[in-house]
């Protein structure tokens, strides 16, 4: 059963005409935007998590604004940066880290990735859509959560003027790219276990502190910062963030960017692994 | 169970038909009948046991550690020191497992409704409420109940308290207590999901603002902030209140001392007001089958 339709869809990618890349992009575009209705599909669903981000950011302001009481500063980090960090740190959580992104374990237990196989589109590069369409999606309460922010004076505006602004934007988005290919390497081990339930909330708590979402790599002890500086969630949050505050500058964010760009290219080369042995283990539930 | 009678008895009894003789099952009994069938199916699969309860382990724990690195740098957190906001933890962790191990299925109600599975529930003689809290055991519950436990008797021996026999009981009872506010405000929330079926992104906001929030003492939060995480979300009741009892810290609250062991009356009224809200609510149940 899953022998020839391995064949038709790693054919499908590897000896395609240039017609036949534009047609698999339009259906790419297709499945992120279809996804990003789906997300946008149940109205109390988006006010509640809309609420939900403000809320969260009003709470983690009070909550650091507390914690440094009258301290002006503490190892180096003054309070109003620590404030406008665990607000950028909350909105980057809500966007990286929800509780469920890929639909891909469910197709998997299910069965229905018999039907994903057969579409003249892989399966990594639907799913990579698909997240694309719901992290898409989320993006206006995160700008509405930044706007508060702003509003209520717990925010600046990043460092460095524009060239700063545009830094921070590419570091962004090769952020939220690790994330979703960490995301979808963990999503993937469904094709051995079938149940990703567990592994995915870990992966998800692992992420969140060590991409320093939940607190900035500046305050951790130096052995434990040492070790998270060699995985890929820092770049998730912690290396987007230091340029926004301008901890990294110059060169330096040139240098960070690039270990960004390094674990992009990891990953992918992972995935791609991953999903090369995954499509020997398919079992088609109820087929 | 009552033999069919035979063909031909004598007496008028021959001609009535047969019934099943229906024993009345007590709710409590039933509940427990049908939960002990879902832990068979918990325990059957151990790997996914393991995974979802180590899953569950890991998402609290991911709060401890951020606690625990901060009051690392900054000492104390509104106030509070180590040893006490380590109490705080522990006792809003166990009183979510108490929340959690019992009456967690409370998160399947919006797939309930919507799979058409509510209508099962409905042809069966067990109140649909008691059969939705056995629908699965989720596995999770587990990590919750054993991390709380441990860091429960860890935190016991930090924080600053004189552990007399009171004070224990205080303890278990506020535990539990803080248990049922939980369970209380996910099940009035579930009772909208007859309504709104889709009450999912909700029930986790407000699991995760209580646990993400739980551990700080409520003055951090500020006037407002504090009224509203107590009498909006009654965040105050599941730890934080019975603990500033514990820890004879009672003269920080914006309400009166004796409010420090309200949550011991809060706590089953809580419980009966959302079970209440269910029940009525399910009135306005519209199965999707037609």
């Amino acid at each position: 059963m899953t022998g020839p339709v391995a064949t038709s869809t790693t054919g499908a990618t590897t000896a395609a005409p240039a017609g036949h890349l534009a047609a698999q992009a339009r259906a790419l575009v297709a499945i992120g935007r279809q996804s990003v209705r789906s997300a946008l599909a149940v109205r109390s669903e988006v006010l509640v998590s809309g609420v939900a981000v403000l809320v969260r950011v009003v709470l983690v302001i009070l909550v650091w604004r507390a914690v440094y009481g009258s301290t002006p500063e503490v190892v180096g980090v003054d309070r109003s940066t620590a404030v406008a960090y665990a607000v950028l740190g909350a909105v980057f959580t809500n966007v990286l880290n929800p509780f469920w992104r890929s639909s891909l374990e469910v197709r998997v237990r299910q069965g229905r990735i018999a039907v994903d196989l057969l579409r003249p589109v892989g399966l990594v590069p639907q799913t990579l859509a698909q997240q694309v369409g719901t992290t898409a999606a989320a993006v206006p309460r995160c700008v509405l959560a930044v706007l508060l922010a702003l509003v209520i004076g717990a925010l600046q505006a990043p460092a460095g003027g524009v060239l700063g602004l545009l830094a921070f934007a590419v570091s962004t988005v090769l952020g939220v790219a690790v994330a979703l290919l960490c995301n979808l390497v963990v999503a993937m081990t469904a094709f051995w276990t079938l149940e990703v339930g567990g592994a995915l909330m870990v992966y998800r708590a692992v992420a969140q502190f060590a991409s320093g979402a939940l607190i900035p790599l500046w305050f951790m002890p130096g052995w434990l910062r040492g070790t998270l500086e060699w995985l890929p969630f820092q770049a998730q949050v912690f290396t987007p963030l230091s340029v926004y505050f301008g901890t990294v500058r110059g060169w330096d964010a040139v240098g960070a960017v690039a270990v960004q760009a390094l674990w992009v290219v990891l990953l992918a080369l992972l995935a791609q692994l991953v999903w090369s042995r995954a499509l020997h283990r398919v079992v088609v539930q109820g087929g | 169970m009552a033999e069919p009678p035979a063909d031909g008895a004598a007496g008028t009894a021959a001609r009535e038909p047969w019934r099943p003789q229906l024993r009345e099952v007590s709710p409590l009994r039933a509940w427990w009948v049908l939960m002990a069938t879902s832990l068979r199916v918990v325990f059957a699969y151990r790997s996914n046991l393991l995974n979802t309860a180590l899953g569950s382990v890991a998402l609290q724990g991911s709060q401890l550690l951020f606690v625990g690195v901060l009051l690392h740098r900054f000492e104390q957190v509104g106030g509070w020191g180590f040893g006490e906001v380590a109490l705080l933890f522990a006792m809003r962790l166990c009183a979510h497992a108490v929340c959690t191990v019992p009456f967690g299925q409370h998160s399947a109600i919006d797939f309930l409704i919507n799979e058409g599975d509510y209508d099962r529930l409905l042809l069966r003689p067990v109140s649909p409420f008691l059969q939705m809290l056995a629908w699965r055991f989720n596995p999770g519950s587990l990590g919750d109940l054993s991390l709380g436990v441990v860091v429960l008797v860890v935190a016991a021996r930090l924080a600053p308290v004189e552990w007399t026999a009171g004070a224990v009981v205080l303890l278990v009872l506020a535990i539990l207590a803080g248990g049922l506010v939980e369970a209380g405000v996910q099940f009035a929330l579930s009772s909208l999901s007859f309504r709104l079926r889709a009450t999912w992104s909700l029930k986790v906001t407000v699991d995760t603002t209580f646990a993400d929030f739980g551990p700080y003492p409520l003055g951090v939060f500020g006037t407002v902030g504090s009224l509203a995480l107590t009498f909006v979300l009654p965040l105050a009741f599941i730890a934080y209140l019975p603990a500033t009892a514990l820890l004879g810290r009672t003269d920080e609250l914006l309400l009166p001392a004796w409010a420090a062991y309200s949550s011991l009356l809060v706590g089953p009224l809580v419980f009966w007001g959302g079970y209440r809200a269910f029940v009525h609510q399910s009135r306005h149940y519209d199965s999707p089958a037609g």
